[in-house]
């Protein structure tokens, strides 16, 4: 990286609020184009995808998006928020079937949790920690 | 409540919930969404207001969980090398960890006799939201149930998953990552984030590979 330290707040600042204009421009682009083709996909998840294909052709992270991703990344539980209060509006559904939601939610997650944990582990190469 | 106002309530909550959370030491039962989220379904449930505008208010934020999403490629091109490095043993893992998550749920619906609705619904509950919401509909599940089960399931892997993993043994990055990206999806990725970038792109390679597979995977199967 050739561009020289940040040294003040401002442009901090500005390079963050750039960053995540990126990141919400390429997945409103990428969304746009999903609907278009009418593919089953996830337009963050298809952006990621295309955002680590673009990276790994011009190997290197540019400060900007490096800027952004972390004030996303500080602020992600927040962004979670919208959604778990929805759940509102399906809360009678929540409340008939509560015995085997509840199971689905919580057994079964720890199941996979350490399905996963486990299998990984057992396979890997370098068999201690990683 | 305006929209505008339903947002300014939600970031004061989380200003409050997240200063909370550090000051517990950043335990799992003070997670800095926990406390809104009671507080405005508690508002919602007993009150006259509008979730339609509380979804108004707060659509930015939706925006930005999208970007967010988008901006875990950094973390996962700069840990590429690490997850290709274990690719058989991250396979085995991720299917794995998908099928006995997934099949656990599916084996308690059909033996308490649920709906095959419900059934068809609990079968997504381990893919991202928009994921889960257009795959349980193909195979006649419940849309709207199938995003509150899995944002549920998210939030149970984000807040009881680290513990729960080091309880079992389980105390590497790579290995944390892997399970909170397949079993918690999007909320466990962003626990995952929180805690290492290598954690956190685990976690995104995970979600991305466990959803795209399963959502091409389980309308042939079911079918």
């Amino acid at each position: 990286m050739t561009e020289k330290p940040d040294t003040t707040p401002a442009r901090a600042w500005f390079m963050q609020i750039a960053g995540v204009g990126f990141f919400a421009g390429l997945v409103l682009v990428v969304d746009w184009a999903v609907r278009h083709t009418g593919l089953p996909l996830p337009a963050p998840v298809v952006a990621m995808a295309l955002l680590v294909l673009g990276l790994g052709l011009q190997k290197r992270v540019p400060r900007t998006l490096d800027a952004g991703a972390g004030l996303l990344f500080r602020i992600f539980p927040l962004l979670f928020i919208p959604p778990l209060v929805a759940l509102v509006a399906v809360g009678d559904i929540l409340l008939r079937q509560w015995l085997v939601l509840l199971f689905a939610v919580t057994a079964s997650t720890f199941i996979g949790l350490a399905v996963t944990a486990l299998l990984f582990r057992a396979f890997r190469k370098t068999g201690g920690r990683a | 409540m305006t929209p505008t106002l339903w947002f300014v309530a939600t970031l004061g909550l989380y200003a409050v919930s997240d200063m909370l959370h550090r000051r517990a030491g950043r335990k799992a039962w003070a997670h800095p969404v926990l406390l809104p989220v009671a507080v405005l379904i508690a508002v919602f449930s007993f009150t006259d207001s509008s979730l339609q505008a509380y979804r108004q208010g707060t659509d930015m934020l939706g925006l930005l969980l999208m970007a967010a999403v988008a901006a875990l490629a950094l973390p996962l091109y700069r840990n590429a090398r690490a997850i290709r490095a274990e690719a058989v043993a991250v396979a085995v893992a991720l299917v794995g960890g998908s099928l006995a998550g997934v099949g656990s749920a599916l084996a308690v619906a059909v033996w308490l006799k649920s709906s095959p609705e419900l059934v068809a619904t609990l079968a997504t509950k381990s893919i991202t939201t928009p994921m889960a919401v257009l795959v349980s509909g193909e195979i006649g599940g419940m849309p709207a149930l199938a995003a509150a089960v899995v944002i549920v399931t998210g939030l149970v892997a984000a807040i009881m998953g680290p513990p729960f993993l080091r309880l079992i043994g389980v105390d590497d990055d790579l290995s944390m990552g892997l399970s909170l990206g397949t079993a918690g999806h999007a909320l466990g990725m962003a626990e995952a984030a929180s805690r290492s970038e290598l954690m956190g792109a685990a976690a995104a390679f995970a979600m991305a590979a466990n959803g795209l597979a399963t959502a091409l995977l389980l309308p042939l199967v079911w079918s």
